[in-house]
């Protein structure tokens, strides 16, 4: 009999996301559009969908449209289901592989579903994180065996010791959604317990997030909210924009006392943690917190099975975030690259795996034109170029020739005809910009910096347009993509005194000003200019380098081969 | 056509796809760039890289108060007795000395009073964490501010040992005592099972999001989240619909609304802003956002939809030429052809659009804003015929390497005009009028002859029965695409044009006539070099040398620049360039 050796949840990390809606939106995939309509965007495609029946079994279904809010603007929440898994070892052979844990396959190791065991926590430390008070906190938890289906709510309450003043009294808790154990549906009647496509025996938990409502104490009624532009305050006697609501009066109930609706930013005692001002209450007035607070977490979901007496654990985590508004749109800074980035070697770029590379490589650049199809290039050109003349003091900021210097520019220059050689088709695509830090908007083409982004990354999702692009251009893409921020091994010890590395420098000033080059004046972690991370970096720039390398007929051979097989 | 997801690129039974599960479950839909995020805040991880401590990110004082020099990375608390790193029955001789040092005095050092990370080395490469000011000929050390430091510490790598110091400061931020070192490896944040780390607690990851998460939402200074935050987008359309799903109305089709809107009916559906300053009041305010974020749209394909997404339909448009010969004589003699007449027909249209230092007059106030986007969208469709002339010889050649072209025949780059167009229509170089505009659109719409002919060019290059090199059919389906596009504005145009349509004469429009050979000398030999340089960088590329042809094509778009001033100057006087005769 094959052995268990471990067991794993999967996904191990997933992102819940925030609605009203009593029902979850119905499952989808991205794929890649095939149609002459679309341009090969990236769209979503109804994929095999769950309903959860009274008993807490499953119902498979496949949609054919996705229905994202419920009427009287109810979100569909992202309630995720996780599997567990079991990595096996065969008699046979001594092989590890993996397997869905059902309940057939306990059976066979003689054990029932009471074998299994789930805790899941989810927490919200925000008011915590700022005040450094581990009372204003606020925790839930819910326990269950593998065979208690009952759809368990998470109500938080706040862990204090008897002196102190919890943010969440525990007889007015906050719900931070639900978790439910699946009834496992085992083949009883011999014809197997797939139904399509999916085997309804696997053992599953679901969890819902809260509905994404806000509270606070009874003072948190209305206010002004600031009229500025991000980051920015009006002078504090002002009181100035306009008032709203704050929390709804069946949702202000939080303890007044707590020191969450003592702290302000910028006010000792409180240590400014970056960013400072993300909470209701600031950069208005005194900046004091109305102490309100939301109903997301992040969870751990921990599983235990017992079998002949070995105890086997796993775990894994939900986030809770808003919705994706934008579900075709995929970030190419995505939190799955940024584990890579710190957990993964770096890719493997040779001839052998040049199919691999060419299909991520492809795909991150479509990535990069789905975020960037959506991004209001004139507005942010703006607001960077804003920046670094506060940054570096430029006496008349929008006045040409202060910028003449730089390389790119970081002035009313950049991305103008002046910007070279970074600059390329803008000057012609986009005709007539002056050399301001704003466009030359006017009443019907109010975004000219825009249309040329479209223009230019468009193509680029055609995996024969984009191979052609890197083999001729590779010297232009080399000097236009920004090179990520370098790691303590390859920065120089003392900067400017020792030589610079290869990459740049996060104690150089110039590396916190914005300009032109890829992705062009978007805001990366910390407040620096975006970059994309070493490893996606290394991979396009070793795979630029391979396909200079290489006859261009090896990526057409590549293709048939991929076609063939 | 696959469901775009990486295994190479995911960390541990991250590429597992669960049933059930949407698309926007995955990591991969969570934007990592943060400040501090939405989802989770991956700069929390950093918070416990070194073993046994917990760490603070502590940024300077805002601009005008008092700065204390305080900030950098700040030891919270030293906890080794919770931190899987360091289990009681550890063997490993760095995890054993660590433990040591914990457990001693120096442990007890930590725990008492301010310590601050005070320098990180790795592969050999030490780092102080002060910015060397000097003044006065002394030396003053400046402690980097969380932002800096961050960095630092989010580049170590896992695979090789680190050595940090932890040292305490004065009121006035100098440096008290000596430094106590620790070595050690740095955290696996995500562990065998594929999850985060068990050591960071349930609410860690996402402690530094906003409080409530609509206040970052609203307004970050990041504005870095078009992906589940849209910028800008299309407004959503009524039932008139183009094959894409885009709006029949110009309007609608092109105008790029705030998604972050206040006022979310007609009224509100005004063009963005190019500025945050100019947007914001337009915006959903602080506050209010915690009552309404459920009635912003959701977006489709960049345009806002109702309540539900569209039918899911992949279903083929068009039927399959006869042959892969049939289609390339078709993309020879009819398609190539026509996207070279097009390109310099619109080309000769924006020639005859008067320029700002054109317009002298009181009248028409609007006259120059609109000539700005008329002349703008002309050079947009006009270049993008140009890559479709391109794109249509990137066709051929690929579809010749492939094997695919005829006996006896091969390659041979197409750049020549078409003679006659759909609808037996007779290329002609005119001046925007308002019937040449009308032809234009009729052109390009859905329901057009170019439509149809790269349509059918895609659903050839995709039946499998006929062998095309995989991923070609992309090339026509961006192509096509392009067209709805090229629709979409020249109806804008037209809507902006219909301002003058009860003027005497077109007050946006040159007096330019047709030139000849010689009036024009200059341009039509900037055109022919421009051609002749396409042909040489085509050849080159069809041979295999894609690198060598970019130079030929740096002489063709050099040459392009310089047509472009050349046609400026001549339209200006009155004389259009003869591309062609009909």
């Amino acid at each position: 009999m094959d052995r268990i050796i471990g067991i794993f949840i999967a996904p191990p990390l997933a992102v819940a996301r925030l609605g009203s809606s009593e029902t979850p939106v119905e499952s989808f995939d991205w794929i890649q559009d095939a149609t002459a309509a679309d341009g090969n965007l990236t769209i979503i495609k109804p994929s095999l969908t769950f309903e959860i029946m009274p008993n807490g079994s499953i119902r498979p279904y496949l949609p054919n449209r996705i229905v994202f809010k419920d009427p009287g603007n109810h979100i569909r929440p992202v309630a995720p289901f996780f599997e567990l898994w079991a990595t096996m070892q065969s008699a046979r052979t001594g092989e590890s592989y993996e397997q869905p844990i059902t309940s057939k396959l306990l059976s066979e190791y003689g054990v029932g579903l009471d074998a299994v065991h789930y805790s899941f926590t989810g927490a919200n430390r925000k008011a915590e994180s700022r005040t450094g008070a581990a009372e204003t906190s606020f925790i839930a938890r819910v326990e269950a065996d593998g065979c208690n289906y009952e759809r368990q709510e998470l109500l938080a309450i706040s862990p204090h010791s008897a002196d102190q003043e919890p943010l969440v009294f525990a007889d007015k808790p906050i719900s931070l959604g639900f978790f439910q154990v699946i009834r496992p549906t085992p083949d009883r009647h011999g014809v197997g317990s797939n139904a399509e496509g999916a085997d309804l025996d696997v053992l599953r938990v679901r969890f819902t997030p809260a509905k994404g409502k806000v509270y606070g104490p009874p003072g948190a009624i209305a206010g002004p909210a600031s009229p500025l532009q991000p980051g920015e305050a009006a002078p504090a006697q002002s009181l100035s924009g306009r008032i709203h609501e704050i929390v709804p009066p069946e949702n202000r109930f939080l303890n007044p006392e707590s020191e969450w609706s003592k702290f302000a930013m910028d006010t000792p005692p409180w240590q400014p943690n970056s960013p400072i001002d993300a909470y209701d209450g600031a950069n208005v007035g005194t900046y004091r917190s109305w102490g309100v607070v939301d109903d997301t977490c992040d969870a751990m979901l921990e599983a235990a099975l017992v079998i002949n007496g070995e105890r086997f654990q796993a775990l894994a985590r939900a986030f809770v975030g808003p919705p994706s508004f934008a579900p075709d749109r995929r970030p190419f800074y995505a939190v799955s690259d940024d584990l890579a980035d710190r957990e993964l070697p770096e890719s493997t770029v040779t001839r052998a795996t040049l199919n691999e590379n060419i299909d991520e490589v492809t795909d991150l650049f479509a990535r990069i034109f789905e975020t960037a199809s959506t991004i209001n290039l004139d507005a942010h050109r703006s607001w960077a170029l804003t920046v670094n003349a506060g940054k570096v003091g430029a006496p008349t900021p929008n006045t040409p020739g202060w910028d003449d210097n730089t390389d790119p520019k970081i002035g009313p220059a950049s991305m103008t005809a002046k910007d070279s050689p970074y600059v390329d088709v803008v000057p012609v695509l986009a005709p007539n910009q002056p050399e301001s830090m704003f466009n030359s908007w006017n009443k019907v083409d109010r975004l000219p910096y825009k249309q040329v982004v479209d223009f230019v990354h468009a193509p680029l999702l055609e995996r024969k347009v984009l191979l052609s692009f890197l083999r001729r251009r590779a010297d232009h893409m080399k000097e236009l993509i920004r090179k990520p921020l370098g790691t303590v091994e390859t920065l120089p010890s003392r900067p400017g005194v020792d030589m610079p590395g290869d990459y740049r420098d996060p104690r150089d000033i110039r590396s916190r000003l914005y300009d032109m080059k890829m992705p062009p004046y978007m805001r990366h972690s910390m407040g620096y200019p975006l970059t994309v991370t070493i490893r996606q970096y290394e991979q396009l720039m070793a795979l630029i380098k391979l396909l200079g390398e290489l006859p261009d007929s090896v990526t057409e051979e590549t293709d048939q081969t991929d076609q063939e097989g | 056509m696959g469901n775009k997801i990486y295994p190479r690129n995911l960390t541990a039974h991250l590429s597992h796809s669960v049933a059930g599960n949407p698309a926007v479950s995955r990591l991969e839909s969570s934007v990592a760039n943060c400040f501090p995020g939405l989802e989770m805040d991956v700069r929390n991880l950093d918070r416990r890289f070194f073993p046994g401590l917990l760490f603070n990110y502590v940024g300077g004082p805002d601009a005008g108060l008092p700065q204390d020099n305080q900030q950098g990375v700040k030891l919270l608390y030293v906890d080794p007795l919770q931190d899987p790193m360091l289990p009681e029955s550890a063997t490993l001789e760095w995890q054993q000395v660590l433990l040591d040092k914990y457990n001693g005095a120096i442990g007890d050092g930590l725990s008492s009073g301010d310590w601050y990370l005070h320098s990180i080395e790795q592969g050999g490469n030490r780092i102080e964490l002060y910015q060397f000011a000097y003044f006065e000929n002394s030396t003053q050390r400046i402690p980097y501010e969380a932002e800096t430091v961050w960095w630092l510490v989010r580049g170590l790598t896992p695979r090789d040992i680190i050595t940090i110091e932890l040292a305490q400061r004065d009121a006035s931020g100098a440096l008290v005592g000596t430094p106590v070192s620790l070595t050690g490896y740095r955290r696996r944040y995500v562990d065998e099972g594929g999850t985060i780390a068990e050591v960071y607690r349930p609410g860690e990851m996402t402690e530094s999001l906003c409080s409530p998460w609509t206040h970052d939402f609203r307004d970050c200074a990041c504005h870095y989240w078009a992906a589940s935050h849209p910028d800008v987008v299309l407004g959503e359309v009524g039932e008139d619909t183009m094959p894409s799903g885009g709006s029949e109305n110009p309007i609608t089709a092109t105008n790029y609304v705030d998604w972050l809107r206040a006022d979310r009916g007609p009224s509100g559906a005004s063009q963005v802003a190019p500025t945050i300053t100019v947007q914001r009041p337009l915006r959903i305010d602080q506050y209010a956002i915690n009552q309404v974020w459920e009635e912003l749209a959701f977006v489709l394909e960049g345009r806002e939809i109702g309540d539900v997404g569209p039918e899911y339909d992949q279903a083929p448009i068009a039927k399959p030429y006869a042959s892969i010969h049939k289609m390339i004589e078709v993309l020879e003699t009819e398609l190539a052809p026509l996207e070279m007449s097009l390109a310099v027909q619109y080309l000769y249209a924006m020639f005859s659009i008067r320029s700002d230092d054109e317009i002298s007059q009181t009248a028409w106030v609007s006259l120059k804003d609109d000539i700005g986007q008329v002349r703008q969208f002309l050079m947009l469709i006009a270049a993008g015929e140009m890559q479709h002339l391109r794109w249509v010889n990137q066709l051929l050649w690929e579809l010749d390497r492939a094997g695919l072209y005829p006996e006896g025949k091969s390659y041979k780059p197409v750049l020549k005009f078409a003679r006659n167009e759909p609808g037996e229509r007779r290329p002609a170089l005119k001046r925007l009028e308002p019937d040449v505009l009308d032809e234009f659109i009729d052109y390009e719409s859905p329901g057009g002859d170019i439509f149809r002919g790269y349509a059918r060019c895609v659903a050839t290059l995709r039946d499998e029965r006929l062998g095309a090199p995989k991923h070609l059919y992309e090339l026509a389906v961006r192509i096509d695409s392009d067209g709805l596009d090229h629709y979409s504005k020249f109806c804008d145009l037209k809507v902006a044009l219909s301002a003058y349509a009860e003027a005497d004469g077109f007050p946006y429009l040159r007096d330019i006539q047709l030139g000849d050979e010689l009036e024009a000398e200059r341009g039509l030999a900037l055109f022919a070099d421009i051609l002749d340089q396409l042909e040489v960088a085509f050849v080159l590329e069809a041979s295999g040398n894609a690198k060598a042809s970019q130079a030929a094509i740096d002489s063709a778009r050099d040459a392009m620049h310089a047509l472009n001033i050349e046609g400026e100057a001549l339209a200006k006087a009155g004389v259009g360039i003869p591309f062609f005769r009909v």
